[in-house]
């Protein structure tokens, strides 16, 4: 049952990619769906086992690699974590799928896109699974390159293209970091064994632990976009929607944190990588729950909110530790795949407009969509007793007891960003659904209720953004004080975005008139992709121009290279005499001297 | 009464070897004469084999001289295949005029 639940993804996949040659579209929707939803079912058994009934085993699929005392071995951990990240990836990549059915129209990519999809699901099985660093490099590698095919699927735009390459190129920063963390790794505990690891991990110096613990930082940083290197999620919004949500909002963000996860133990040795944790953590919540303010394309008010939140993630972890942060992930992605598959719903009602100022005054005719999308906005503001609620809460709570100015400072950066989140979620919301229609009469004209499959995750995300937290973990309890501020602050937020965007529009144009450079600096994602630009890619540009036009011309005309080969060559060439006796003498040459210089050298050494 | 030990037979397997390399350098003219000294160098290591097999009690040795000898076979007719086309597209197998590789 356990090795069916990761396979079959990759089974449907496999399938789905045949039918791509058979041009067989409804089948392969099928197919991958029915894979998928079977995993999810076992996916269930899988944890009432390893979770209630507290049966964590490890089952060995194959050997891998054995080198005399260098042994890889394909093998499937399944303990808590593992079991619970995969349950939160097959549950929404089963929604997604089901999604992808009413979502994607109908084209010939369709049967490779759902393959994509599940092979994307297989890996990601994969990398939560792995009992050790070789086979989770192994499996986030390929899920990074499969969701570089994804968001580049059935979309030849120039636009996306350069999208996909982006995040494929930003993460192989982080993947250099990671193979020089899992060198370090092997170099100190001769072993990949992630229960090995950190058994041992407190028998070595605290230096070279921070040196570890930062390297694993900076790889889960790339991969859950935190500040500075969030450039990539950005842009990825270019892909499909369902693409977006399982990949930039569960998925590969979800590998950071799991990274981060499963090496906490060693993580709590290093203070300093704590510290770097909360300070990145709780900057990269801030500006970008600021960025997410000021969007107009409604995919990048996601995508900015997906980072951070990420941020929030980070800063959970290095407070409070890996069951805040996991508790706060799985809430997260339920309500974000909630509020996103809601986003795709309105798109496709909308005939795919992306621009928040051309919605608006649609919630008559999406009336399903609308409410969905206000219990998952709720959610993610925390609104009291649903889930969102208590995953803030919980976060706050550790943030306030934690002591020093890394806790003051989360503090208040966390605080702001609740508010802020509530104010852009309740800005998407009223400009999406509410006030007056801004788009063109054509437009409008065909908006509709999305087809059942598409509204069907959205109901199933629904009530598991609102009842979730009771089956995850009762212990969580919430300090009045917070209960109360964490009740307050949200509501302040969405009160501000009515006020602003329904009952007086023209105040945040005002606002936007007068501080032009903040607006630019937040819409343009605090300009680190200008900084990039400048310092990476036009150095590169002016050095490639050098090569080509100094150096390739000084070497290609008749210049002194040129005649050093030829006379070389033209004086090699004379030892071919095309005897085949001269070529044996030079063979039993050859051989005696060496064997002549092997016989010295043991004679003498 | 001297007794025949692996020295004598490490000494004429070396000899023989000798004498197959000098057939292959020193011979310029016959190609077939070429071939009959790389069997020969081929039956003087398989000779070494047999020898240090004897030497040490250890069957490998023989084993392998035996796999050696298949090879050879096998090799002298692949070469003496490649002599007849030759010989039929150049109505000569001077081992002089072979220099085909000449660069």
């Amino acid at each position: 049952m356990f090795t069916a639940m990761v396979f079959l993804p990759l089974l449907g996949a496999l399938i789905a990619g045949l039918c791509y040659f058979y041009k067989k579209v409804a089948f392969s929707k099928f197919i991958t769906c029915f894979c998928v939803g079977i995993a999810t079912i076992l996916s269930v058994f899988v944890l009432y086992e390893v979770v209630f009934l507290e049966a964590s085993q490890v089952i060995e699929i194959a050997p891998w690699i054995s080198v005399g005392s260098f042994k890889v071995v394909w093998s499937f951990n399944f303990d808590v974590l593992s079991v619970v990240m995969v349950s939160v990836i097959i549950w929404i990549s089963f929604l997604v799928h089901v999604f992808s059915i009413g979502f994607i129209e109908k084209s010939y990519t369709v049967p490779s896109f759902m393959s994509y999809l599940s092979l994307f699901t297989f890996f990601m099985l994969v990398l939560v699974l792995s009992d050790n660093l070789i086979q989770m490099f192994f499996a986030l590698e390929s899920a990074c390159l499969v969701s570089y095919f994804l968001i580049r699927c059935g979309n030849d735009r120039e636009a996306v293209e350069k999208a996909a390459l982006k995040s494929f190129l930003i993460n192989r920063v982080g993947d250099i970091a990671l193979i020089v963390g899992i060198f370090a790794v092997y170099n100190l505990f001769g072993s990949f064994n992630f229960a090995e690891i950190l058994q041992n991990a407190h028998k070595h110096a605290d230096s070279s632990i921070t040196v570890i613990c930062l390297l694993f930082l900076v790889a889960a940083m790339v991969k859950s976009a935190q500040i500075g290197v969030h450039t990539w999620l950005v842009d990825a919004m270019e892909a499909e929607t369902p693409v977006s949500v399982l990949v930039h909002s569960t998925a590969i963000a979800g590998a950071g944190i799991f990274l981060v996860a499963r090496m906490f133990p060693m993580f709590e040795l290093s203070q300093t990588s704590l510290t770097v944790m909360i300070v990145i953590g709780g900057a990269t919540a801030f500006f970008a729950a600021a960025s997410a303010c000021v969007q107009t394309d409604i995919k990048r008010v996601m995508a900015f909110s997906n980072i951070s939140q990420f941020g929030l993630i980070f800063v959970a972890f290095g407070v409070g530790g890996v069951r805040i942060a996991i508790f706060y992930f799985i809430i997260h992605s339920i309500s974000k795949s909630l509020l996103f598959l809601g986003v795709g719903s309105a798109i496709h009602a909308l005939s795919n407009e992306v621009d928040l100022r051309k919605m608006g005054g649609i919630c008559r005719q999406v009336k399903l969509t609308c409410v969905l999308m206000w219990v998952g906005t709720l959610t993610m503001i925390g609104f009291p007793f649903l889930s969102g609620y208590y995953s803030i809460g919980t976060v706050m709570e550790a943030v306030y007891s934690y002591k020093g100015w890394e806790g003051t400072y989360s503090f208040i950066l966390i605080s702001m960003t609740v508010f802020l989140t509530a104010f852009y979620l309740g800005r998407l919301m009223f400009m999406l659904f509410h006030g007056e229609q801004h788009g063109d009469e054509k437009v409008m004209a065909h908006v509709a209720e999305s087809p059942f499959t598409i509204l069907f995750p959205l109901l199933l995300l629904a009530v598991g953004s609102v009842f979730s937290y009771c089956f995850i973990c009762e212990c969580f309890v919430v300090d009045k004080l917070i209960g109360a501020l964490f009740f307050l602050v949200p509501l302040f937020g969405i009160f501000n975005a009515y006020v602003l965007y329904l009952k007086k529009p023209n105040i945040p144009e005002a606002i936007l008139n007068k501080f032009k450079n903040t607006h630019g600096f937040l819409l343009n994602g605090l300009y680190f992709d200008k900084l990039y630009e400048h310092v990476f890619i036009r150095p590169v540009y002016a050095f490639g121009n050098v090569l080509l036009n100094k150096v390739e011309a000084f070497l290609s005309t008749d210049s002194c290279i040129c005649k050093i080969f030829a006379g070389t060559s033209y004086n090699i060439r004379k030892l071919h005499s095309g005897f085949v006796y001269h070529y044996a003498l030079a063979m039993i040459v050859g051989v005696t001297v060496f064997v002549l210089w092997y016989i010295s050298v043991e004679v003498l050494l | 009464m001297l007794s025949i030990g692996l020295n004598h037979y490490l000494l004429l397997s070396a000899f023989l070897f000798a004498t197959g390399a000098c057939g292959v350098f020193i011979n310029h003219k016959n190609i077939t004469a070429m071939l009959l000294s790389v069997e020969l160098m081929l039956v003087s290591v398989s000779l070494n084999l047999v020898a240090f097999s004897c030497f040490h009690n250890d069957l490998t040795g023989q084993v392998f001289a035996v796999f050696i000898l298949v090879a050879a076979v096998a090799e002298a007719v692949v070469g003496i295949a490649v002599f007849i086309i030759y010989f039929l597209n150049h109505k000569s197998i001077e081992a002089e005029n072979m220099s085909g590789l000449k660069g």
